[in-house]
Order: C-alpha cells, then sequence, then structure tokens
C-alpha cells in the first residue's frame, strides 16, 4: 500500500466516499459477444449496482506471452447503466395498440402465461409444435428461456442463419467454418494480416495481443477498402476495391507457387491438391470409378516414384511411402476398362491460377503488382495469420473470398501450428449445458454416464465404418439427428426455408438480376432441384409447406433488427400470420415494440449463468447475480418454468394431452415442468447452474472441484479439455495447460483427416452444381448488382459500441458519438453530392431507402458507403435501417447437398443472406 | 513542486480509440448532477478539433514563462450531456411517427459532442490518416491552472504530485479552464465549482491503479512513479525517450506522456508504397509532441527491427508489458481485496 | 473618508427591500467612485499577467443609501451596468453582483481583510435570491454561507442595477463596496472596488 500524507480537506472525503460498496460480486455479460466471456468484479451499494470493473485475474497461460487482462471493454465498462435505463422494461406487457405503436397495458405474470400458453396450444393443435418458433439468438443469458421449445417440440431457427454468421467457404475447405486459436497465440504471430476484419472495433478486449505481436517483431498488414480503424495500427494498408479479395488472395498464390515459395509436403500431406481429377468430367477419380462396389468417397494419388495411382488414405494424413504427384498428366484404366487421363487438383489449380498473374489480378483488385508479390512472399516466410472476420460470409461470394484465403495459408503451411490460421468463433467446454435435456436426474454422474453413451454412440457410428473418425462419426450423429427426438441437444432447423414459404423471400431470392450471371437456372430450379433430391430433409425444410408460422418467441434477440432483408419484409410478410409475437428480454428493442407481449427479463447482474463459453480463452466465466431482479423481472429459466407449467396447466384445463410433430413423434403435454427441472431439484436457477458445473466437472472439462461455490470463489475456471459438444471437435486440437491453443494439430500433428468429402482440406469441390458455376476451384467473380443499378457500394460491420443493437441506446454511450445512426462517406464523393458532415443524407436502392447522418471522411473508399450496423431500428427515421435496403440474398450454391461434408447440421452449412456491398446511391436531403 | 510525481504513459500505438477508460473514469467520478457533461478523460481522433471543439486553440499555458491567455469554451463547444426521448418512442403510442433522437438540456438538437469527430482523420484516400488520443489532465508538474487560481483552491499534493481542486474552496470563477491549455478542466453549472480528472487518487491511496489505467484493454497505459527507475513509466520516458509530453512548448511540464503513433507508409502517385515514412505528416506530429517525435519514432522503429531479427530489446519488452501488473506501477492492489463499507467515514456528516 | 448616514425608519425588515419603494427617496445618498482592483492586489498570477492592458473594473461608481431598523440595517447600492448579466446561461457566463463589506475599523485591508482582521459582508449576485454571508481573511480567502436573515431585491433598468440588501444590523462602522459587471467577465479579483472604506453614522437610535 503507497502511504500519503496529508489530508486534503473535507471535499476530497467525498470521493473517497464515492468509490465504496458493500459487496463485490463476479460478474459478466452473457451476451452474444465474441468471444466475450470477461471475468468482471460487479460493486453492490445499497442495493444497487454501482459500477463494474475488469476483475484482471486471469492467469497467464504460456510463459513469455502476455496474458489476457484486463479482458473487458467500454461497454462492460458501463453495462450497470442498463440495469436502471429508460428501456428497462420490468413488468409483464401486453400490446394495446396496432403492432408497433408503442402503446402497452401492464398485465400479471399469470395473465401473460395464461395467453401466450393458449396462443402455443392453439398453435400446436392446428398447425402442429413446428409453427411455434424461438428464433435461435445467442444470447447465452436467454438461452435458458428456450428449454421450454425442447419441452415442447417446438423448432428453434438455427443460431448461424439467424445471426448470419458463417464463413462458408471455410467450411467448404474444412468441413468447419470456425477453427479458433486462443487469443494469446496472435502473439506467436510473425505477420497478421488483418482482412475483412476490424478488430479495433470488434475485438477490443484482446486487440492488444496484435499490437504487441507488432512489439515482438511480427508485422500488421491490413487489407479492406477503406482506410480502417484497423489500418491505423498497421505496417501496410492495402485498399482493396470491394469484393475482389478473391483475386488479391490467388494473384498471391500465383505468387507463391511460381517462385517455389510453397510448403510442397504440407500441401501434399493437408490437402487435397495431390488428388487426381478426371479430365473427361472434372470429376475426382474415385474408388467407384475404377472397382464394382468401390467407395465414392476413396480418391487417389499419382505416386511419382512408383508411378501408378494409389489410394489417399482414409484413416490417415500421413504420405507414408508415397510421394504424390502435384503436377503432370497421366492415364488410368477404369472399371469399364476405358481409359481417361488423370490430373493432380494442384495442376489444375495453377491454370485457373493464370487468370491471377499479379498484373492481371491488379485490374480487378487494384492493388499494385508489387505489392501483391511482396504480400506474397512474406506470408510464404512466416507464421502467417489471417484476422478475417464475419465480413467475407456476408458477401455474396464470400465463399470464394474465403476458399482463396485458406489457399493462401495452405499453401504456406500456416496453420495447425502457434502463430497461424484464421479467425472465428466457437463455442466448447461447458458440455453439460447441452446434456442437461438428456438427464433424468441431477446428478453429475449421470451426466458423466449419459456423456459416455454418447461416446459409445460414436463408437459404434464407427464399428460400421472404421475410417471415421470421431469427429466424423459425431457430425454423422449430428446430421442424421434432425428430424430425431426434439430433446436432442441444441436442436435447431435451418430457417431459410421458413423464410422463403412465408417471411417473403422467395421473392427476392428470384430476383434474377440480384444474382451473379454465373448462375445458370432460375434460382427456383435449384430450390426445388434441392428440395426434391431430399439435401435438406434433415433441416426439416419441406415441413414449412405444410406448416404455417403461428407463434414467433424472441428471448434476448431482436430479429426485427438483425434480419438481413429489413424489417418490412417480415412485417409485411411473416408477422401478419403470426398469432401471437413474444418477446423475453431486459429492455424494450424494436422487435419488442413489435410484439404482442413483453415479457420482462432479469439483466445479466440478476441472474446466474456463464458468458460465451468460448475456445478464444478456454475459460468457464461465472456471470453472477449481484443483485435480486427489479420489480417483477424474472431470470429465464424461471420463465421457461413458469411457461411451461402454465402451457401443462392449460392443456389439462382444455383437455389436451399430447400433440404430434411432423416426425410422427408424441410430444407429451403432461410434467414438462417436472421434467424440466429435473424433479424439481434445478428449478432453483443456482442448482441449475451447480450441477451443469458438477457434470462439467464429471466429464473432465472442467476439474473435479468445480462446483457453483467454487466459481463463486475463484470467478473463472479453465477448461481441460473441449469436449464433444459445441464447436469443441471442430478444432481438432487438445487443450494443453501451458501453451496457447491452435486448432488443427490433430491434423498437421497426428496427421487426422479433415472431415470433408475428401477428409483434406478441399480446395477441389466436384460437386455437380460447382463445375456448372465454374466454382470447383476457388476463383474471383464480381459482386452482382444488389439492390439494383446504383454507383455507391454499402459495407458494413460491427460497430464500437454496442453488442449487435444492445447498448446501442445506452445513453452513456451514445453520448460518446454521435448518439444517433450514420453513414460514414468519402469526402470527394461527398463534395460531388453537395453533401457536408453533418448533413443528413437518403441511400436509396430498389430494395428501400434510409435517412441517416453522413460523416464525411476522407478514410472511406470512393464509390463506398459504410453503415455500421446495430442501431435500433427505432433510432432510424420511420425506423428504417440500412437492413431495408439488403435485399437479403442468397448464393444458390449454398443449397448444395448430398455431398461428403455439404449437408445440413446444427450451426454449420446452410443457405445464409448476404449484407455486404449491395448497390445503392445516396442524395443530401433538408434536415 | 512535489517531492514525487505520477505520471502516465499512454501508447498510442496500442490505443484503440475505444473508450473503455473514458467509461470507467465516467462510472467512477461524473454520473452526479453537474457532471453528466464533463469527460474527465476522452478519447478523441486525431487530427480533429476534439474536446471542446478547437481546444489547441482557445489559449492557456506559458510562453517563455509567462501565461498565456486562454479563453472560456462556450457548452456547445463543449458539446452537451445529451438526453433521449425514450419514453415517446417505446411508449408514447406514436409508432413510426417517432424514433429516438439526442437532445441538449435546451432541446436543440446536438450539433457537437465530446467525440463528435470519431475516426474522420485527415487526408486523401488512399492516404488518410488519423489516430486515437486518450486526453486526461496532464497533473503539470507547473500547472497554469494553479497559478491562475485566484483562491489557492488549486494544489500539488506532495506525495505524488496530482493537481486538485479543492471543491471547497473553488468558487468557480474559471480562471483555471481559461489558463489551462488542454482544457481539461470542467465548469459544473450546478455546484458552481470547477472539476477534473483527479487522478483517481482514492484509488491511489488503497494502492489500485487508476481506473484509466487498471481498465484499459488495450493494455496502453502506464502509471508510475517518475523517479522509479526500474519502473515502466521511468524507463520510457527518460530511459528511452519514446514517450512524449503533448503540446510541450505550452510550458507546463505535464505528466502525461505520449508514445507517438506509428503509421503505415503512404502510397504514391504511382501506387507504390513509400516505404521508410508514415502517413501521418511529421509536421504535425512535431507540432503536437514537439521535435524530439523523429527520434522517438526512429528508436520505436530500430528496436522493432531488433526484435524482428530476433535480438531481444528492453523497450520492445516494455511495450508488449507481458504481465498485466507491469502496466499499474506500485499500484496492483486488486480492488476486491478491499473492504470499503459505505458510511464508515466519519469525517462525513 | 466619506460617511453614510443612516436614518431609523419604523418599518417591518419584510418591508424593506423593495429598492423602488419610496421610503429610499428619504435616504441619503453617497456616490462612491470605484476603481479597478489593481493587477498587483491579484491574487492569480495569470490575471495579474493576462488582464495586463484589458480593461476590467469598469462600474465607475456606486450610489449607496441606507436605513436601518429594529434591529436591522438596509442598503441600496445603484450603480451602471450597460449590460445585464443574470442568468448563468453558458460556461463563459458570468453574473453581475456586488459586495457590501463590513469592517470595525478603517485600517482594516480593504481588499477582504487579513488574518488579524477578518471581514464580513453581503454578497449579492443578480441569480440568487438571496444574498450570501461572506467571511473572509485577505484576498482569495472568502467563504460563502446562505443565512435565512439576508435578503435582497434588484431591479435592472435603463443601463443601471438597482439593489437592495437588508439583514441583521451590523455593529461595524465602515463598508466599502465591490462591483462585478458579468458581462465583462469579471469575476473573482477582476471587479470594480471602493479603493476607501465608507464610514456608517447610525442616525436615531445608534445601538
Amino acid at each position: 500500500m503507497v502511504q500519503v500524507r496529508g489530508a486534503m480537506g473535507l471535499w476530497a472525503e467525498r470521493y473517497r466516499e464515492k468509490w465504496r460498496w458493500d459487496r463485490v460480486v463476479w460478474g459478466s455479460h452473457a451476451v452474444d459477444c465474441y468471444p466475450g466471456g470477461c471475468p468482471w468484479y460487479v460493486f453492490v451499494r445499497d442495493g444497487r449496482v454501482v459500477r463494474e470493473e475488469q476483475a484482471g485475474t486471469l492467469p497467464q497461460i504460456e510463459a513469455g506471452v502476455p496474458d489476457m487482462n484486463p479482458m473487458g471493454c467500454q461497454k462492460g465498462a458501463c453495462w450497470s447503466h442498463l440495469l436502471y435505463a429508460p428501456e428497462r422494461v420490468t413488468r409483464p406487457l401486453k400490446r394495446a395498440g396496432e403492432r408497433g405503436e408503442g402503446k402497452w397495458e401492464e398485465i400479471s405474470w399469470d395473465q401473460a402465461l395464461t395467453e401466450i400458453a393458449d396462443h402455443i396450444l392453439d398453435a400446436m393443435t392446428e398447425q402442429g409444435p413446428e409453427s411455434v418458433i424461438w428464433l435461435g439468438t445467442p444470447e447465452i443469458g436467454a438461452i435458458p428461456a428456450r428449454a421450454a421449445a425442447t419441452y415442447l417440440g417446438h423448432v428453434t431457427t438455427d443460431g448461424n442463419a439467424e445471426f448470419q454468421d458463417m464463413s462458408p467457404g471455410y467450411y467448404l475447405t474444412w468441413g468447419v467454418f470456425n477453427p479458433v486459436a486462443s487469443m494469446d497465440d496472435w502473439f506467436h504471430a510473425r505477420l497478421i494480416l488483418i482482412w475483412h476484419a476490424n478488430p479495433v472495433y470488434t475485438n477490443i478486449h484482446w486487440y492488444h495481443f496484435i499490437a504487441e505481436a507488432r512489439y515482438n517483431g511480427g508485422e500488421v498488414i491490413t487489407i479492406a477498402p477503406d482506410y480502417s480503424p484497423s489500418a491505423i495500427h498497421a505496417d501496410y494498408h492495402i485498399p482493396v476495391r470491394i469484393g475482389t479479395d478473391a483475386a488479391l488472395a490467388l494473384a498471391m498464390c500465383k505468387v507463391i507457387i511460381d517462385e517455389g515459395l510453397y510448403d510442397r509436403r504440407f500441401v501434399q500431406e493437408q490437402t487435397d491438391l495431390p488428388l487426381l481429377v478426371r479430365r473427361d468430367n472434372g470429376r475426382f477419380l474415385r474408388q467407384a470409378d475404377m472397382a464394382d462396389g468401390g467407395r465414392e468417397d476413396q480418391f487417389y494419388w499419382w505416386d511419382a516414384k512408383a508411378q501408378i495411382p494409389v489410394p489417399a488414405p482414409l484413416t490417415t494424413l500421413a504420405l507414408g511411402d508415397v510421394e504424390p504427384a502435384l503436377e503432370g498428366t497421366y492415364r488410368v484404366r477404369l472399371k469399364d476398362g476405358t481409359e481417361v487421363e488423370v490430373e493432380p487438383v494442384f495442376q489444375r489449380l495453377c491454370r485457373r491460377l493464370e487468370d491471377y498473374q499479379p498484373e492481371k489480378a491488379a485490374q480487378i483488385c487494384e492493388v499494385r503488382p508489387e505489392l501483391i508479390r511482396m504480400v506474397a512472399r512474406k506470408v510464404a516466410t512466416r507464421p502467417t495469420k489471417i484476422f478475417s472476420g464475419w465480413n467475407p460470409g456476408k458477401h455474396y461470394h464470400g465463399d470464394l473470398m474465403e476458399r482463396s484465403m485458406a489457399l493462401l495459408l495452405a499453401l504456406t503451411g500456416n496453420w495447425g501450428k502457434k502463430g497461424t490460421g484464421t479467425r472465428s468463433w466457437a463455442v466448447g467446454g461447458s458440455t453439460a449445458w447441452f446434456l442437461l435435456p438428456l438427464l433424468e436426474k441431477a446428478d453429475p454422474a449421470e451426466a458423466r454416464e449419459v456423456y459416455r453413451r454418447l461416446i459409445e454412440a460414436l463408437e459404434t457410428v464407427r464399428s460400421f465404418d472404421p475410417t471415421l473418425t470421431r469427429e466424423m462419426a459425431l457430425i454423422r450423429v449430428q446430421q442424421e439427428l434432425g428430424m430425431a427426438d426434439p430433446r436432442t441437444p441444441g436442436r435447431m432447423v435451418p430457417p431459410a426455408f421458413l423464410w422463403y414459404y412465408h417471411f417473403g423471400y422467395k421473392e427476392r431470392w428470384n430476383r434474377r438480376e440480384w444474382h451473379d450471371p454465373s448462375m445458370k437456372r432460375s434460382f427456383d430450379e435449384y430450390f426445388q432441384e434441392a428440395l426434391e433430391k431430399g439435401w435438406w430433409d434433415s433441416g426439416w425444410a419441406r415441413v414449412w409447406q405444410q406448416v404455417e408460422p403461428r407463434v414467433l418467441i424472441e428471448a434476448g434477440g431482436n430479429v426485427l433488427r438483425r434480419q438481413r432483408g429489413g424489417q418490412e419484409l417480415l412485417l409485411k410478410h411473416a408477422w401478419p400470420k403470426l398469432k401471437c409475437i413474444v418477446s423475453i428480454d431486459y429492455r424494450i428493442n424494436t422487435t419488442g415494440l413489435y410484439a404482442d407481449y413483453i415479457l420482462p427479463a432479469a439483466q445479466h447482474y440478476e441472474k446466474v449463468g456463464f458468458s460465451m463459453p468460448s475456445i478464444h480463452h478456454l475459460t468457464t466465466v461465472l456471470a453472477d447475480r449481484a443483485v435480486p431482479p427489479l420489480d417483477q423481472a424474472k431470470s429465464d429459466w424461471e420463465i421457461a418454468i413458469l411457461l411451461l407449467e402454465k402451457v401443462e396447466e392449460r392443456a389439462r384445463q382444455r383437455g389436451i394431452k399430447e400433440v404430434t410433430n411432423r416426425a410422427g413423434q408424441a410430444i407429451s403435454l403432461e410434467g414438462l415442468a417436472e421434467r424440466a427441472t429435473l424433479g424439481g431439484a434445478i428449478r432453483d436457477e443456482d442448482a441449475r447452474m451447480d450441477l451443469i458445473l458438477r457434470s462439467d466437472a464429471a466429464i473432465g472439462i472442467l476439474s473435479g472441484d468445480a462446483s457453483l461455490a467454487k466459481l463463486r470463489q475463484v470467478g473463472h475456471m479453465r477448461w481441460r479439455r473441449l469436449g464433444l459438444l459445441g464447436h469443441g471437435p471442430s478444432q481438432a486440437a487438445d487443450i494443453r495447460p501451458h501453451e496457447t491453443f491452435s486448432p488443427f494439430r490433430w491434423h498437421v500433428e497426428d496427421k487426422l483427416p479433415y472431415a470433408t468429402l475428401t477428409r483434406r482440406a478441399q480446395f477441389y469441390i466436384d460437386h455437380e452444381w460447382f463445375l456448372e458455376a465454374g466454382e470447383e476451384l476457388p476463383c474471383h467473380k464480381e459482386v452482382p448488382p444488389m439492390g439494383g443499378n446504383y454507383p455507391f457500394r454499402l459495407t458494413s460491420g460491427h460497430n464500437r459500441w454496442s453488442i449487435h443493437s444492445m447498448n446501442q441506446t445506452n445513453k452513456i454511450i451514445l453520448n460518446t458519438h454521435r448518439g444517433e445512426p450514420f453513414a460514414f462517406i468519402n469526402n470527394r464523393d461527398a463534395e460531388a453530392k453537395g453533401i457536408k458532415n453533418g448533413d443528413y443524407i437518403r441511400i436509396y436502392n430498389d430494395c428501400g431507402s434510409m435517412i441517416i447522418q453522413a460523416k464525411v471522411s476522407p478514410a472511406v473508399r470512393p464509390g463506398q458507403i459504410i453503415v455500421y450496423n446495430g442501431w435500433e431500428p427505432y433510432t432510424h427515421r420511420r425506423w428504417y435501417s440500412e437492413s431495408d435496403l439488403e435485399p437479403g440474398m442468397v448464393k444458390w450454391l449454398h443449397l448444395a447437398g448430398g455431398y461428403g461434408h455439404l449437408r445440413y447440421r446444427l450451426l454449420h452449412w446452410q443457405p445464409i443472406p448476404v449484407d455486404r456491398a449491395i448497390t445503392v446511391d445516396v442524395e443530401k436531403v433538408s434536415p | 513542486m512535489s517531492e514525487r510525481q505520477l505520471a502516465w504513459v499512454i501508447d498510442l500505438n496500442k490505443c484503440l480509440g475505444c473508450q473503455a477508460c473514458t467509461l470507467a473514469c465516467k462510472t467512477h467520478w461524473t454520473t452526479d448532477v453537474g457532471t453528466e457533461h464533463q469527460w474527465w478523460l476522452i478519447v478523441n481522433t486525431l487530427p480533429g478539433q476534439g474536446h471542446p471543439r478547437g481546444w489547441q486553440e482557445m489559449g492557456g499555458g506559458y510562453r517563455d514563462g509567462e501565461p498565456l491567455p486562454g479563453r472560456l469554451p462556450k457548452r456547445e463547444e463543449w458539446g452537451q450531456a445529451w438526453d433521449f426521448n425514450y419514453q415517446e418512442v417505446l411508449e408514447g403510442g406514436k409508432g413510426q411517427q417517432v424514433h429516438l433522437l439526442p437532445f441538449n438540456p435546451d432541446g436543440s438538437h446536438p450539433s457537437w459532442g465530446p467525440n463528435w469527430e470519431e475516426d474522420l482523420g485527415a487526408g486523401e484516400y488512399p492516404n488518410a490518416y488519423f489516430f486515437y488520443l486518450p486526453h486526461l489532465c496532464h497533473h503539470c508538474s507547473r500547472p497554469s491552472c494553479l497559478d491562475a487560481c485566484p483562491r489557492d483552491a488549486i494544489y500539488k499534493r506532495p506525495q505524488d504530485g496530482l493537481v486538485l481542486i479543492d471543491e471547497e474552496r473553488c468558487n468557480g470563477c474559471r480562471l483555471c479552464v481559461e489558463a489551462c491549455p488542454y482544457k481539461r478542466i470542467y465548469f459544473n453549472p450546478i455546484a458552481e465549482i470547477c472539476q477534473k480528472c483527479i487522478g483517481c487518487y482514492p484509488r491511489i491511496e488503497q494502492g489500485v491503479a487508476p481506473a484509466c489505467v487498471r481498465q484499459c484493454p488495450g493494455r496502453a497505459v502506464w502509471v508510475g512513479f517518475l523517479d522509479d527507475e526500474e519502473g515502466a513509466v521511468y524507463k520510457l520516458v527518460r530511459k528511452w525517450q519514446v514517450a512524449l509530453p503533448l503540446l510541450p512548448h505550452l510550458g507546463t511540464q505535464p505528466n502525461v506522456y505520449y508514445v507517438p503513433p506509428l503509421s503505415p507508409p503512404p502510397i504514391g502517385e504511382d501506387g507504390e508504397a513509400q516505404w521508410g515514412q508514415g502517413r501521418i505528416p511529421m509536421e504535425y506530429l512535431r507540432r503536437l509532441f514537439g521535435p524530439q517525435v523523429d527520434q522517438a519514432l526512429a528508436t520505436l522503429q530500430a528496436e522493432r527491427e531488433k526484435a524482428r531479427s530476433g535480438q531481444t530489446s528492453e523497450l520492445m519488452r516494455i511495450l508488449i508489458a507481458y504481465r498485466f501488473q507491469e502496466l499499474l506501477g506500485p499500484f496492483t492492489v486488486n480492488p476486491s481485496q478491499l473492504q470499503r463499507p459505505v458510511g464508515q467515514n466519519p469525517t462525513l456528516t | 473618508m466619506k460617511s453614510l448616514t443612516l436614518y431609523k425608519v419604523d418599518l417591518p425588515l419584510e418591508n424593506v427591500p423593495d429598492p423602488q419603494a419610496d421610503v429610499w427617496a428619504r435616504a441619503v445618498e453617497v456616490v462612491v467612485p470605484l476603481s479597478a482592483t489593481p493587477l498587483e492586489a491579484q491574487t492569480s498570477a495569470y490575471v495579474r499577467s493576462v488582464w495586463r492592458g484589458r480593461p476590467y473594473g469598469l462600474t465607475p461608481y456606486v450610489a449607496v443609501r441606507a436605513f436601518h431598523g429594529d434591529g436591522w440595517v438596509a442598503f441600496r447600492l445603484s450603480w451602471p451596468c450597460p449590460a445585464k448579466s443574470d442568468r448563468l446561461t453558458d460556461d463563459d457566463a458570468f453574473l453581475d453582483a456586488a459586495c457590501l463589506l463590513f469592517a470595525s475599523s478603517n485600517d482594516t485591508p480593504i481588499a477582504m481583510g487579513s488574518a488579524e482582521r477578518p471581514v464580513e459582508g453581503w454578497l449579492w449576485r443578480a441569480d440568487w435570491p438571496r444574498p450570501r454571508l461572506v467571511r473572509a481573511q485577505g484576498p482569495g480567502t472568502s467563504l460563502r454561507e446562505e443565512v435565512a436573515s439576508l435578503r435582497a431585491s434588484a431591479v435592472w433598468e435603463r443601463g443601471h442595477w438597482i439593489v437592495s440588501l437588508a439583514g441583521p444590523r451590523r455593529a461595524e462602522g465602515f463598508i466599502a463596496i465591490a462591483i462585478w459587471q458579468g458581462a465583462h467577465q469579471e469575476r473573482a479579483g477582476i471587479k470594480a472596488y471602493s479603493p476607501s472604506w465608507l464610514s456608517l453614522s447610525w442616525e436615531g437610535g445608534s445601538e
């Protein structure tokens, strides 16, 4: 303690008095924030939360690598202001006017639950349980509310489509979309390409690892159309033309191959580039081509030593004695005796890359050829990470961009090692959280038993095909489970089909002129073919032909803010079909304003839970209850149980015992709450949390002494392993206690195959549709004119001041920017349009129009308009936001299925609307 | 002069402009009536007019030892605390006829705020440039505010050199606001006193680092005593001389030091990078940080080069700050370990 | 030394403050010339330097009248003030104000007394409902206190303030006056003041 001499007088005591508290509680923000999981101290005084401060207690993991403290951001630093904010809701509200009008009647919990339960029962009996739709939003603190959906057999929409965060190109390549390194692993990178990301806004809590990597001898290059806030600390900014990143990446690949800088061994071993492709039909050479009864998923190398085609092993990536050729054209004899020419994918790739010779690519991406060469050489010669966010996946051809970026990493051996790879989002750990619905009693030993049975089931699957890795077996199980028991952990359905039939997207997606010209047939033809072939049956795609949505429940989310395609589309098409819309939230958001009922939930400091269990920090972080819920607010878990009890009660009164879903399963309406609470044992949220933690300990995720009491002492606990549920297995790596975490080590070190069709990082997709589109290999395609023929491109990204719309109306934060939405426009463009900084402008296209304040900046690329997302629609004039300008197109190829890893499973491959680089124009409007 | 001097070092190459320090400060000290518009610490995008708008042109400080005249910013130039029409939008029954908007206390629409020019920057595409500058009271060794106060209400604590305003003595005459060349003192129109950063002395006294330091997720801020030769602050300021005072020519001997910003090279007419130089004009940086800025940036680059070639660099090691505690100087106490019950202060009634 | 005669009137204190009341016509008016508080007397080094050559203390004189009654005393001050400033409209706004300082002897330092000779005064400000009591022991030391027993009433017309101040009868025999014109950013030591004490001459019942 520092000794301070001398008193300063009475006034000085007042400030000392301000910094006092009665209690300090571990808190965190159980929201959809990646990686989230920041441990905070929450200070309670006179029964109110007065402040919070980062705990700063995370341990240093690896010697010589900075620790993760003080993990947190400005939003977390004033989260308590949301507790007592004007947008807080603490009593059940029932709509008293038109939807969206903002007229409310305060009603009792009993009335609210009774009316909602009746709506649910009406829908379940008239349309089936599928007609009650819970939106799969990821606010982790609100997820317990969706327990009700599990027991009632309702539908939960797939989160990754719902929040439109997906990396289709990575998925095509690796069979997973989200390999994630721990935050501190960024320190090991020698070159960081910030590409399609703006971590200065979006990763405030761990950006320091990038800054520190720079001081550790690393370099940072930011690739973005605008001189983004994440470019200012870079060693170089590459001002790429919007939507041409694939061309840039492929040009670098071209340089690396031409200059012989590629990692030949890595390419041979880890990728499909040595696999043989038939020249006659562009398809991989398969065992089924070579022999009767041959496997469709057995592929071949050309062994340069023996000069024969050799089956690429299914069970290992190890090359053995084989020297797979990367070049050359060879002849092989098929089972019918004919001979065909085959060549390695690599050779086809080299031909394709002829189009991306740097001078040619420069014409596309407007990056100087010398610069392309320079960056390519750097990538090839040092541990490189690509800090890509969700941005490419929100581009129409984002898959091509990501495949090209992954190719760049593949050629240079840049994954599966420290300081390499890409970035994404992944939840893992806390496996017991997913297992709760499968338990019969509140006993950690039972959780361990259920987990053991799951592993057993995987072994059973593997016994049918011993070539499967455990990860592949797990994926098989997940893919098969779509139609099965509604209690399947985290069961969800891809919402694209619901949207197509009921949310007004059919017309949008069939706007031919807004698609890529390489789409040979109409969208509907592809759509129908995909359905007819049953590619999406496990995702209940066809159910929506028969079922009309009746009840929509949004817990902790804000679909009218979120939905690409815009609130107007939903209000016009979906809302009239919905007899009952419920918002379960601690605040009134735009969806709440358009709901029939708002059920007041506890805020994150008023309930017990944990924040996003993210691979980024591999830690379970307690979000404890610092104060009881305000007024009549209730925890999400309690709301779920009350709703189940009420449905049960009303069903009994109405004489409804069970309903049957479209899979023919009976859903009993008796003993719902009894089952959900394991006989009442976990009705209390503390007991539920304690069971989760003890079960995670029993499973071996957390150390053996894990419990709620223990976590309340220490605040956070590091995982020991990732577990089999969530995105744990996607990482294909083990946690090492004293090292940074790098995914894909099982592949790179242990030579375990990838969960793709070819069991290798797959750059060649010989699905018929991909061949038809010319996208069997990565390439560049121009962004289609989504929105019409207008000169500007509207881009976006997460903003600095909110987690989606949460905090976007936090008064204290609003005061740190302009307090209202704005669009960035280049100063020259603005001048040409007569627009000055602070003027109001109209941004419009064939889809819609919005009015917004202009911020004029030379950091914006000419022809670009940036509107960072997250603004509540109700902060916009007439509530029209940039979403209303976004057609919400999906790329037809993302309906492809029936092909290796191109099948639906929870939180993975599925069509997801895009929003980046839509076409718009702007004009000045009078204020 | 005080016996010891606390100083802050802020690495502008680590600062993200996230305002976590701003909010940490705000939630600690300026939530009461009359202080809503006060941001004792704010991060602004430079180049820019800042907060208050155009503060660099408002005078104050010294030239050749003589005080320079300053002028008082108007409320509009500061930016006022906005309120919003939540009630009207959320439960007013007006639907889409109304939307959430900020209002000044007089009901007018804001034309300025504490961070109005966020991410605007200067230059021309593709050579736009900007950086973030966290701005708090500099706790100067020659505080012009102290010299200006006619009532001896401002003093410098001998034990740590914090410059504090005695709010009992202060009559709100605002001469200190005029005299401060950094315009880091606010007027509280309700209490009619002047207020500013207190260096988090209640925390310091308990061995806890100031909120802006301990809550900076960018790990961009160090605090410590300038005479502690083993401390990071001393090493960055005195030994390596990469941390520089802001507007040193104004003569107040400020104690907030900035590691000046590196920046990507500009792109020439021919489209090629002009390696070896940053895109932020050196003239601009010299105006902000004085002529030493050239050497400071050269030192940073040279030490980065050493790290790149695998050599160890003490400077890089300090700037990395492997352990969070390295940023906190001697103030490493964890606040949760303190018992600070309310109402236990006998001197307050 | 000028002297101010205070007649006794038979009025309750509550009726006193109206500065336009007829009763004031019966009081003797003394016009006190004012001058700017000299730079060398300024306690702010900043003011000493920056206000050099800049006009301040712009009020040329104050006209003073006084009464006393049963346990009370009232003063009426009027002075030219071309631009009224009676609201704190902005952060650079200052308020018109006047201070009436009492001293027991005329060798009390007129700049707010000294440690040995502390002074008290009544401070009127254009936006306050009532004056405040000030206590000082030298320049820059004044402390303000709200006291219920002080009252004031003021009008501004035709470029002049007319202010009446009343409170409990004072024992001191001397007064001094300071005037601040807010529109000219006058505050603290930047003011006009009476360079010498004005002695009080109590008529009709000195107590």
